[in-house]
């Protein structure tokens, strides 16, 4: 088996052009593969994840952007079976006066004091920042990519030039970051501050509630829904699950482009895989009659051409990966600049798993472009191709 | 030279080579006119809304009509300027609008779940001129009448004289309009004071826009609105006011190159594979060519013309098979609004999808041609 394995290596070090073309375009196709479907997958993963299960949001009923009265809060936040909620009040418009569209943002005033605990996806803001948000009225915590576009660090000061409050252009100081993903172009601060700066203390504009389990929030979701049927305004009562999916339902087109492209890419690696491998096994055919006379069997034969495949699938899917992966952490580290290009691997960080999955998908597709060269080696003729030799 | 012939016939004899190299090129090119049919889709709707002369006015501040809330007072101070056109009856046009996002929890098209609904009044439609009723009539006022977009007409399967819930209210349509495919065609129209006063928003406006006498008339108005401190709002053109909303599908566009760029350098590397077996297996036909007389550049010209060739068919098929989806219209988010559009491969995109073949081609063609030109005939034959 040794002896096979090393014939494999062997074999791929004969044609070392083909081979580095070979890696190198099923590597390019493996990163832009990684990087693409951890879109498609991050999104998936939101509406999966268990525990946006049991998180419910509520909203006004009827109307986008939701607008609930105040006085829904404590209405509802005293119902049986919360564990712990929230409240959102949206703050839109520019990190800055150029009113360019990158520059563009949301400021979300919330309660801080169980920012952490109640949205999962802030999950790697340091605890430290959250606890200087309580000490600072005017703090806030913004998103990595934003920082980085403005500039700006912590302890500094900024005015948000808000679009959804004209007039009202609060200012901040920063006192930390949200780590890139979702909120990368985003910001947290103080829902008290908020109301006396813009003093919109009668309106939230989302209800958080979270629940121990699924099934009460299912529960509670009958009966808020029930109790503030008939009244003004009514009530939308999903789950976090259920809402991230229709938010992504009205990205379908842009979400099937990317889906196709996927399937686009795979395909192109099959082919690139399949071409190459199909080529070398066309100018072996008198060396695999060799084999043969040699008594190696046609499916050994066949087996040989897999593995070259595969190995050459494996080390691009591992090499295009790391790029990928590599170049997510470099891009979440800041190391990378800020720019259009680099927002798109900040929301959508490349997981570390993407480097086990990324070398899966190279295996299988060496194995798939390997099929029918693999097929053509094992039926070789040896009478055949000593005829035409001689 | 050597004939073009020469290379056509290399390429029938290696088919099926020349086949899965080809069919890489087909991949990114369909996937590339796919993805640039989208975007140019996109942008033709807002490209094409608005007309030059209308001003349209928001608040302070505010750069989309969606969630913005102006007051009678300063409505009636933006009617007032000069530059506002009359109707026969002396009349300013000015169109009152209040827009909003409701609801839609039939979900009957199974997509965003969002009915997009402008408030207006009559003088909505002289203001709005490109908007012309295909069937029915306008709606009458104060009886829940309504007039949908065509694009609503597509997506939800309605015809004029059936009802509609829109929040807790049913309401009858009245007609169909045609915007020309502009945004307003994913709208549904009705009374303004009707909607206000369902969702509770009397006396409030999301945006006005004004009908003025030309489009230098407009610029100058949008100008002066702008500059009022004393009224603030922000006031433009209706054209530059959806160029801008367009500018939002940038990000959606950088991401397009980035993909191609990555499948295009795949499909480089994919054909200089093919091209490279191909001067290895023909370094005595190379050698042959070159003591007949054909010079150096000569078959470089000849490998990159096979190499183009193979880039052509591969690009060609890729194009036809994504020319498929001309005109196949669907909805998608610019901004905070749903707008219908029509995946657009026009000329712009075929010369774009041209130039990236015409590129990967050569690209992967180089290489290989520049090995087979420095072949030694002596060498090779002996």
């Amino acid at each position: 088996m040794f002896k096979f394995c090393t014939l494999i290596a062997k074999n791929l070090g004969r044609n070392k052009v083909r081979t580095a073309l070979t890696c190198s375009a099923v590597a390019v196709l493996t990163c832009i593969f990684t990087i693409v479907s951890t879109i498609t997958t991050t999104v998936e993963g939101y509406v999966k994840n268990e525990g946006s299960q049991s998180k419910l949001i509520v909203s006004e009923r009827w109307l986008t952007p939701s607008q609930l009265p105040m006085r829904y809060v404590p209405e509802i936040t005293q119902l049986r079976g919360i564990e712990d909620w929230s409240v959102w009040h949206y703050y839109g418009g520019h990190f800055d006066d150029s009113g360019r569209e990158d520059r563009g943002g949301l400021g979300i005033a919330t309660r801080v004091d169980n920012l952490l605990s109640m949205f999962d996806d802030l999950d790697g803001t340091d605890p430290a920042a959250v606890k200087a948000l309580q000490d600072e009225r005017t703090g806030a915590v913004v998103g990595r990519h934003m920082l980085e576009l403005m500039q700006w660090e912590i302890g500094q000061q900024f005015t948000f030039i808000s679009t959804s409050h004209p007039g009202t252009n609060l200012r901040f100081k920063i006192v930390g970051e949200i780590p890139g993903g979702t909120w990368s172009n985003a910001f947290f601060f103080r829902d008290d501050y908020y109301r006396e700066a813009t003093g919109e203390d009668s309106t939230v504009n989302l209800i958080w509630l979270r629940m121990a389990d699924a099934a009460t929030a299912d529960r509670l979701t009958e009966e808020i829904t029930r109790r503030f049927e008939r009244r003004q305004p009514e009530l939308s009562v999903e789950t976090e699950a259920s809402s991230i999916a229709r938010i992504a339902g009205r990205n379908e087109a842009v979400l099937s482009i990317i889906q196709l492209i996927v399937a686009v890419l795979l395909i192109d690696m099959i082919a690139v895989v399949s071409n190459s491998i199909s080529i070398a096994t066309r100018e072996r055919r008198v060396e695999m009659s060799v084999l043969k006379v040699l008594g190696f069997l046609p499916l050994q034969i066949a087996g040989l051409v897999i593995g070259e495949a595969m190995l050459v699938g494996g080390i691009s899917g591992l090499l295009g990966t790391s790029i990928a992966w590599g170049c997510s952490q470099l891009a979440l580290g800041g190391t990378l600049p800020t720019n259009e290009a680099t927002q798109f691997l900040t929301t959508f960080p490349v997981p570390d798993s993407a480097l086990i999955t990324g070398t899966a998908l190279g295996l299988g597709i060496g194995f798939l472009g390997s099929i029918l060269p693999a097929w053509s080696a094992r039926s070789v003729k040896v009478t055949d191709v000593f005829a035409k030799l001689s | 030279m050597v004939p073009v012939a020469y290379s056509v016939r290399n390429l029938r004899v290696r088919w099926k080579t020349t086949l899965t190299t080809a069919s890489s090129f087909t991949l990114v090119v369909s996937a590339l006119v796919l993805m640039l049919a989208f975007v140019r889709g996109v942008q033709r709707v807002c490209a094409i809304s608005g007309e030059a002369n209308n001003v349209v006015v928001l608040r302070q501040g505010s750069s989309d009509e969606s969630f913005m809330k102006m007051d009678s007072n300063t409505v009636q101070q933006v009617e007032s300027f000069a530059a506002t056109a009359k109707d026969p009856d002396g009349l300013p046009l000015a169109s009152r609008e209040l827009f909003m996002f409701v609801s839609d929890f039939a979900d009957r098209s199974g997509s965003a779940g969002t009915f997009q609904v402008r408030g207006v009044l009559p003088a909505a439609f002289k203001v709005h001129s490109e908007v012309k009723l295909v069937e029915g009539r306008e709606m009458k006022r104060g009886i829940g009448e309504i007039v949908i977009g065509r694009g609503v007409h597509r997506q939800y399967k309605l015809s004029v004289g059936d009802e509609l819930p829109i929040g807790r209210k049913t309401w009858r349509i009245a007609g169909i309009f045609d915007s020309g495919g502009s945004t307003f065609d994913s709208e549904i129209w009705c009374d303004i004071s009707e909607l206000a006063s369902q969702f509770r928003r009397e006396g409030v406006y999301s945006s006005v826009v004004i009908r003025t006498f030309g489009p230098r008339e407009a610029v100058l108005l949008a100008e002066q609105l702008t500059a009022n401190r004393s009224i603030g709002v922000d006031a433009q053109t209706e054209p530059a006011y959806y160029i801008r909303q367009a500018e939002q599908t940038q990000m959606i566009r950088n991401g397009v190159w980035v993909i191609t760029v990555f499948m295009a350098v795949g499909a480089v590397f994919g054909v200089m594979n093919s091209m490279y077996a191909a001067v290895a297996q023909r370094t005595r036909d190379i050698a042959v060519l070159r003591v007949l007389g054909f010079a150096r550049g000569e078959i470089l010209v000849a490998f990159l013309i096979e190499s183009l060739l193979i880039a052509a068919i591969g690009g060609s098929a890729g194009a036809a098979i994504a020319y498929a989806a001309n005109g196949i219209t669907h909805t998608a988010e610019i901004g905070w609004k749903t707008v219908e559009f029509a995946f657009t491969v026009d000329a712009s995109v075929l010369i774009m999808a041209s130039i990236c073949t015409g590129l990967m081609g050569t690209l992967g063609g180089l290489f290989p041609a520049v090995t087979a030109m420095r072949v030694e005939p002596l060498e090779a034959l002996r």
